[in-house]
């Protein structure tokens, strides 16, 4: 870990101490703090069902067993973590905008910060090219393997890694999502299984209104292609138009799939990181 | 028509920055690279290919060619182009000195570069080139410049740049003139001439005279310089070491018997071969034989037999057909041999007169006759018929008239007492004189060993040609005589060789200068003509801002840019 990433970060943490994740309120009825459907082995009753191959024997209610030789098992409030999972789009492209790594650290240690205060067991996912867990989710100076190098965007390795996110948190993907992929089928694999969804994009304004230039060779980073364009008014107009279509795209894709679709200024954010964005999108709140 | 020219070509050398900066802008364009997390939302690259193609060109962007067509631009306007209307042109007259001289060192390979760089730039205008040698000659007139090195071929033993400068203003009036050569100037040069040497001072061994009489050659050989030589005298071969002291010049009578003496002075790093070489025929010519008629006086008689004894170009043979025939002109016995025909008037009517006795009409016969203190007998009522030569007043003393078979008769009206004539140094000099004239009127050349200044005479008469073959090392011609009894051509450094059916006479023309070969002279040297510039600025038209303007045209719109 670099200083600059270390300074961003503990920014971040200190900003985020006095901070958690807002409730969530669901279709689902959960608020994601307590309950859970298993057998567990929390104290309080909840009701009893038969005996299934593989329960454990020792959760037999062998009075009724003695009683009415049925085979009821004790099912109890399974006490179980709301849970909150943070993936961070470390493909090469988001190194290719300037402050867009810094910015993504220091919003998924917010991020993981707030979940860690509001009681929300918490995975830090690096999506390189294989999504890795950070084993210290909930200190973000721990964290590890924080290069941006992955040749791999979510947009084309999400549906091998997203199985591995257990089911009934709350989800947020940290990217640029600038990838050629439909937005949908992320999203909505992404969704799945999830109480919420958030999808927080980072930008910077050159990469939405970009300058005109001379001659370059363009390099796409993950892929290595290469255009060699006149960056002259035409071309700089095209593009702004394919963003505009791109983006376009991506918040109809978040809408259709129940995603919240958070933009923020990379650039601004990796110099002065701020919780407004957040809080006005009501993701977290003060303690 | 206008024509574009350059004012300075160097200008051009800049053009090698186009290539340099090309590659640059590839250089750039390649070594330009923007990371960017989406290129797919880019447009793609503008490319054009051909249907299976290997190779793919990338069209290039407007700017570059904007780049290029300014730079371009810039380099013509570098070259400072004008343009001219060549009729407004003089033209050019090129005078080129071609004495053997300028064989050495290099000084025609840069004479050639100066005049085709000259040329260069008015290259349409009229070029007349000619050679200056005795005589001036046109070689070329046309509106392109020759090719000098194939005809300006350096070999005379001199050349008279100022008659050669007369003769180009006269034949094109109105010009400029440019003289080439490889010393300083002789003469005044006109305004209107341009005149530029590029000859070096050598020291330079070289034969400068050479005479052959039978089997004597006597050659006149010189160190022209400051250091000692020395070099071996090859004459067919015969060999002999010679030194030489600076500045020296020996004479040296060798024997050849051969019909041709090929003469060689061979020198180590001689500077100029041309003048190192001679040759020379054997001219011997057998001597006039005179028959002297018996009624001639016996004074007379003895006077004359005096002189053929003593002159080796005169004999009395009997036996022999007579070339000259000495009688009274009393007797006037046609013949077709050459006569001295003797007025002898009678002692009555001879008189001396003190009158000076004077030349009438110049004769070789007359060449060198000393006419003071002659004591002169004659009759001074005698008509003498044929064109005088000498006279005394109103009275004829000597006439000549040619006859037909190139013979003549001469008329001598004199006393028989001869008064002082037959021992005055004139009377062995007219009869040597009247030996030569017979004998260069013989059929055949006039002489065996030419000088190139001088021509070729051919005499043809009692011969019966129509032609003759003429050979020299390098051709062989056939002349048509057109029963003329004479022909004479220009004397070519070389050997020639004339034959006839019945004849062969051989001719060798040398090249021998004392001057030409004094290489301590040449020298560099150069004039421009002073009206020129007046010429050029009042016919040319510069464009090189024109280009430069056209330059910031095309670059205007890159202004625009951040």
């Amino acid at each position: 870990m670099t200083s600059t990433v270390s300074n961003i970060i503990a920014t971040a943490c200190t900003m985020a101490q006095n901070i958690k994740l807002a409730p969530i309120r669901n279709a689902a009825g959960f608020d994601g703090t307590k309950i859970g459907r298993k057998s567990g082995n929390a104290l309080e009753f909840v009701e009893y069902r038969d005996y299934q191959q593989g329960d454990d024997i020792r959760r037999l209610d062998w009075n009724i067993l003695a009683r009415t030789d049925k085979l009821l098992v004790k099912q109890y409030a399974q006490e179980i973590d709301p849970r909150c999972d943070i993936v961070i789009d470390q493909s090469a492209s988001i190194q290719a905008g300037e402050g867009k790594p810094d910015a993504a650290l220091a919003i998924a240690a917010i991020l993981a910060i707030a979940a860690d205060n509001a009681a929300f067991s918490t995975t830090i996912w690096h999506a390189h090219d294989n999504w890795t867990k950070d084993p210290f989710p909930t200190t973000p100076e721990n964290w590890t393997n924080l290069d941006f190098n992955a040749t791999l965007s979510p947009g084309q390795n999400a549906k091998f890694h997203l199985e591995k996110i257990q089911k009934r948190g709350i989800r947020f993907i940290i990217s640029d999502f600038l990838w050629p992929q439909n937005p949908i089928e992320l999203l909505q694999a992404f969704a799945n299984g999830a109480i919420k969804t958030v999808a927080i994009q980072l930008l910077n304004p050159d990469e939405i209104n970009p300058p005109p230039g001379g001659i370059a060779t363009l390099i796409d980073p993950e892929n290595n292609e290469r255009r060699l364009l006149n960056l002259d008014e035409k071309t700089i107009g095209s593009y702004k138009q394919a963003i505009k279509n791109h983006l376009e795209l991506w918040n109809n894709a978040a809408i259709m799939t129940g995603t919240q679709f958070i933009q923020v200024n990379a650039e601004a954010f990796s110099k002065a990181p701020n919780l407004e964005p957040f809080l006005k999108a009501a993701i977290i709140q003060y303690l | 028509m206008p024509t574009f020219f350059l004012d300075n070509p160097l200008g051009l050398v800049s053009a090698i920055a186009i290539p340099i900066l090309v590659a640059l802008y590839f250089w750039q364009r390649k070594a330009t690279s923007k990371i960017v997390p989406a290129i797919f939302l880019w447009p793609a690259e503008n490319r054009s290919s051909n249907a299976g193609a290997k190779w793919r060109i990338t069209r290039l962007p407007l700017d570059f060619y904007q780049f290029l067509l300014a730079i371009i631009l810039l380099i013509l306007a570098a070259a400072v182009p004008y343009v001219v209307t060549n009729q407004k042109f003089p033209p050019l007259n090129i005078i080129l000195d071609d004495s053997m001289s300028t064989q050495a060192g290099k000084t025609k390979e840069k004479a050639i570069d100066h005049i085709e760089s000259v040329a260069r730039k008015f290259p349409q205008r009229r070029f007349l080139v000619y050679l200056a040698g005795h005589k001036p000659t046109l070689i070329h007139d046309d509106s392109k410049l020759p090719n000098l090195a194939q005809i300006w071929l350096p070999g005379k033993s001199n050349a008279d740049l100022k008659a050669a400068l007369a003769f180009a203003k006269n034949n094109c009036p109105s010009a400029e003139y440019i003289i080439v050569t490889d010393h300083i100037p002789t003469f005044e040069i006109p305004e209107d001439t341009a005149y530029v040497a590029f000859g070096k001072s050598f020291n330079n061994l070289a034969i400068v005279n050479a005479k052959r009489n039978d089997d004597k050659i006597l050659l006149e050989l010189a160190n022209a310089g400051d250091k000692q030589a020395n070099a071996t005298l090859i004459v067919n071969k015969a060999q002999q070491q010679l030194d030489f002291k600076p500045d020296e010049r020996k004479s040296l009578v060798v024997k050849c018997d051969e019909t041709i003496a090929e003469i060689h002075l061979k020198a180590q790093d001689d500077q100029l071969e041309a003048d190192n070489y001679a040759m020379l025929v054997n001219d011997y010519k057998p001597p006039v034989n005179v028959k002297i008629h018996d009624a001639i006086p016996e004074k007379l008689k003895n006077a004359i037999r005096r002189t053929i004894q003593t002159n080796i170009n005169l004999a009395e043979k009997a036996d022999a057909q007579p070339e000259l025939i000495i009688e009274p002109a009393s007797e006037d016995t046609p013949h077709s041999a050459s006569r001295i025909l003797w007025y002898l008037p009678a002692d009555e009517n001879a008189a001396i007169s003190d009158a000076p006795i004077v030349p009438v009409t110049a004769h070789p016969i007359l060449d060198g006759v000393p006419l003071g203190n002659l004591i002169w007998p004659a009759n001074h009522n005698q008509q003498i018929p044929g064109t005088t030569l000498l006279a005394q007043a109103s009275t004829t003393l000597l006439a000549i008239q040619n006859k037909q078979n190139n013979a003549f008769d001469l008329m001598i009206n004199l006393h028989q007492s001869l008064g002082n004539v037959h021992r005055n140094p004139a009377w062995p000099t007219l009869f040597e004189n009247i030996a030569q004239y017979i004998k260069a009127n013989r059929p055949g050349p006039t002489q065996a060993n030419y000088t190139d200044n001088e021509s070729i005479q051919l005499n043809l008469h009692s011969i019966d040609a129509t032609k003759i073959t003429h050979a020299t090392q390098d051709s062989k011609t056939t002349i048509n005589t057109d029963n003329s009894k004479k022909i004479v051509l220009e004397a070519t450094n070389g050997l020639h060789q004339f034959t006839t059916e019945s004849h062969t006479w051989n001719v060798a023309v040398n090249t021998l200068d004392p001057e030409e070969s004094d290489l301590t002279n040449a020298a560099s040297f150069k004039k421009d003509i002073a009206t020129q510039i007046k010429f050029r600025q009042a016919t040319k038209s510069n464009i090189a801002w024109l280009l430069a303007l056209l330059a910031i045209l095309v670059l205007i719109p890159r202004f625009n840019y951040p």
